[in-house]
């Protein structure tokens, strides 16, 4: 089966397109037809993560089209939307690999999603450009990210804890699993920046407050609270932590500060509230010198143009990971291993994540420098200096 | 040891989501009392209330209490077209049939919402600002007070609507008996829709307090409605002080459990606690579950 939906209707009939029973048409693959998968978390609790990103991916495969695609055929991307879904990811995956015949496939996301596919992806050797931190992907392998590692992001936020004296944080995490890792980290790396770790409370995705939690947190007095997971439940959290009048420092973990956050928290983000995000929020505060400055202000006004609304580094992440999936294409053609050593040797890529660099032994993209210290001003995103 | 000002918060808390528990709680009893179903579409008329006065407020600049109306009208006008085409007593639906139409139509909500609103949850603004009051060292947020407000005026609107009016009278008769009502010249099929429409109008209430405490997402509602339904059935399903203590006793029972025993489990406890009370009492605590 073989569906290529303007992502504008993607989200809406994702879920509807992959239940219609079409053959497969055998001449369809033909030697020059250049053919990118996706599959992403669309709909369901992954959408924050798999919309932007699919969105923005069709975004990047659209302009390369409009500019005469790669020797002037078409690039087409095939899009599946796997609902957080370990199961449908590893069907969907099958699919592009033998039906779809796709030279690099672009996602997944969730961590479930993304175990799910990795041993089916490595056996049929398929270049695999995740959207996600949690992989570790081994040297020589087929599979990228462009995300910095976990242990990353915590200890850029752990080293800013430091730095404001902090000696005993709270912790108030989420009990998905970007909350139980990031926990753990958490708990794993304080001791080597002077930190003890006080009171640990959990939330559940779906509670829709957090005063009882903080109110333990509280009574303990920590000199910081670390929230930990993902999502509006970390928002859910700050709301709470507003109204319970807590004056420690409140710290986010990477990532989960999104871009709807001003408006999620509109009058009410926590006057303390601090987190570490990628330069995307903050762009508008980064120096003109920076590389990523005009690669993120030029994403962002595509994305807008066409979806009427914002994103933020997941759109960020699937426009960086196209555009490097077309590259790749248009330097090798479509032989999946070629395709593969190609990524490897993109260096210095001026992405809107990070500056991006690949190596043989290294298939995570960015460093520690793609992370920044950012607060909350006047309902803005404002850099720390 | 948890000194008393860290009680007392977490009461207050327990009160807060106990209060909207009830609110959907009273919407289950409501239809069940007298259409014998459950309607598992009550946590999509929350939601409904809550996107409508956010779209209208937020992003049409329309006065609040316009907006809150405009969507309290929405969500009845939505439940009363759903009740008369799908669910209205002379269609003779089992319950376990209207049990599927509700879900069908929780699902269509919940698609028409992500539609029309978009995947993103929305926020609102506090009625009356983000400040707490203080009361000692408790920190109270002036929302909790608007949730626990509007549980108070919607339980003593509904006792007098039952005591006072003739069609509350006659609702409280189809619920004991659907067959002695219809005998002494009750119309079955009004009462039905009014109950399902009253159901619906709450709903939507509740979802326009809690949105400021919380965010709106189009797919809340089941979730909503799982905890308004066990709410209901720890009171006595179809009982209407049952469903409002029932509320409190699970949002209490929820934030007291998260604060001192263990948040990680706080939905496994309230679970818990919802089994070992049908094992002693079946009928919940009001006793109601007769049907």
């Amino acid at each position: 089966m073989r569906t290529i939906l303007s992502s504008k209707i993607a989200a809406v009939l994702a879920a509807a397109a992959t239940a219609v029973v079409a053959v497969p048409t055998a001449e369809a693959q033909t030697a020059d037809s250049y053919k990118i998968g996706l599959v992403a978390s669309i709909t369901g609790p992954g959408s924050f993560l798999g919309d932007p990103f699919s969105k923005s991916a069709q975004l990047a495969v659209d302009r390369a089209n409009a500019a005469g695609g790669i020797n002037g055929k078409k690039i087409e991307l095939v899009i599946y939307d796997t609902e957080a879904s370990a199961d449908k990811s590893l069907v969907f995956v099958k699919r592009l690999i033998s039906d779809d015949k796709v030279s690099v496939i672009l996602g997944p996301d969730f961590s479930g999603t993304v175990r799910a596919v990795l041993p089916t992806t490595e056996a049929a050797g398929v270049p695999v450009l995740y959207n996600t931190p949690v992989i570790e992907p081994k040297a020589g392998s087929f599979h990228f990210t462009p995300w910095p590692s976990e242990e990353a992001s915590y200890r850029v936020a752990l080293t800013s804890l430091k730095a404001r004296g902090v000696k005993k944080v709270g912790i108030l995490a989420t009990t998905d699993l970007s909350g139980e890792s990031g926990m753990k980290q958490v708990q794993r790396l304080a001791g080597e920046y002077g930190i003890t770790v006080g009171t640990v409370e959990r939330m559940e995705m779906q509670d829709k407050d957090a005063t009882s939690q903080l109110t333990n947190i509280k009574a303990s007095s920590p000199d910081a609270v670390f929230f930990v997971g993902s999502g509006a439940t970390v928002a859910v959290a700050c709301k709470a932590y507003t109204r319970l009048d807590m004056k420690q420092p409140v710290i986010i973990s990477t990532g989960a500060v999104s871009a709807n956050f001003p408006t999620l928290l509109k009058g009410i983000a926590p006057a303390t509230l601090i987190f570490p995000t990628y330069k995307m929020l903050l762009v508008n505060d980064l120096p003109a010198s920076d590389p990523n400055r005009e690669p993120i202000l030029t994403f962002l006004k595509l994305f807008e143009d066409k979806y009427k609304r914002k994103t933020d580094f997941y759109g960020g992440a699937g426009w960086d990971l196209a555009n490097i999936a077309i590259d790749a294409m248009r330097k090798v053609g479509t032989d999946r291993t070629k395709i593969r050593d190609a990524i490897q040797q993109v260096k210095n890529y001026p992405g809107t994540m990070a500056v991006l660099t690949f190596a043989p032994d290294n298939h995570r993209g960015a460093g520690v420098d793609a992370q920044l210290m950012g607060q909350f001003k006047d309902d803005k995103f404002v850099l720390i200096k | 040891m948890p000194d008393l000002t860290q009680f007392a918060q977490v009461v207050a808390a327990g009160l807060t989501s106990g209060s909207i528990y009830a609110l959907v709680a009273l919407g289950f009893s409501l239809v069940f009392a007298v259409g014998g179903f459950l309607n598992l579409a009550q946590g999509e008329f929350v939601i409904i209330g809550g996107l409508i006065t956010i779209a209208l407020f937020e992003g049409l600049g329309v006065p609040l209490p316009l907006a809150a109306a405009a969507a309290v009208v929405v969500a009845v006008v939505l439940g009363v077209v759903l009740q008369q085409l799908t669910l209205s007593p002379e269609r003779q639906l089992s319950p376990d049939a209207a049990l599927i139409v509700t879900l069908g139509a929780a699902f269509v909500a919940r698609g028409g919402a992500m539609i029309m609103f978009g995947k993103d949850p929305q926020a609102l603004s506090s009625f009356s600002g983000e400040r707490p009051l203080h009361v000692g060292n408790v920190a109270i947020a002036t929302q909790s007070l608007w949730i626990a407000g509007t549980l108070a005026v919607a339980s003593a609107a509904l006792w007098l609507f039952f005591k006072k009016t003739y069609a509350g009278k006659a609702m409280m008769a189809c619920a004991q008996s659907p067959t002695g009502a219809r005998l002494v010249g009750i119309n079955l099929r009004h009462i039905a829709l009014l109950s399902f429409a009253t159901s619906a109008g709450l709903g939507a209430l509740a979802g326009i307090v809690v949105a400021p405490l919380t965010f709106v997402s189009y797919d809340d509602g089941l979730a909503i409605a799982i905890k308004g339904f066990i709410a209901a059935v720890i009171g006595g399903l179809g009982s209407f002080p049952g469903a409002v203590a029932g509320g409190l006793f699970l949002g209490l029972a929820e934030n007291l459990g998260a604060a001192f025993i263990s948040s990680q489990y706080k939905d496994a406890l309230a679970f818990l606690g919802l089994l070992l009370l049908l094992l002693f009492r079946p009928g919940g605590l009001f006793g109601a579950a007769r049907r």
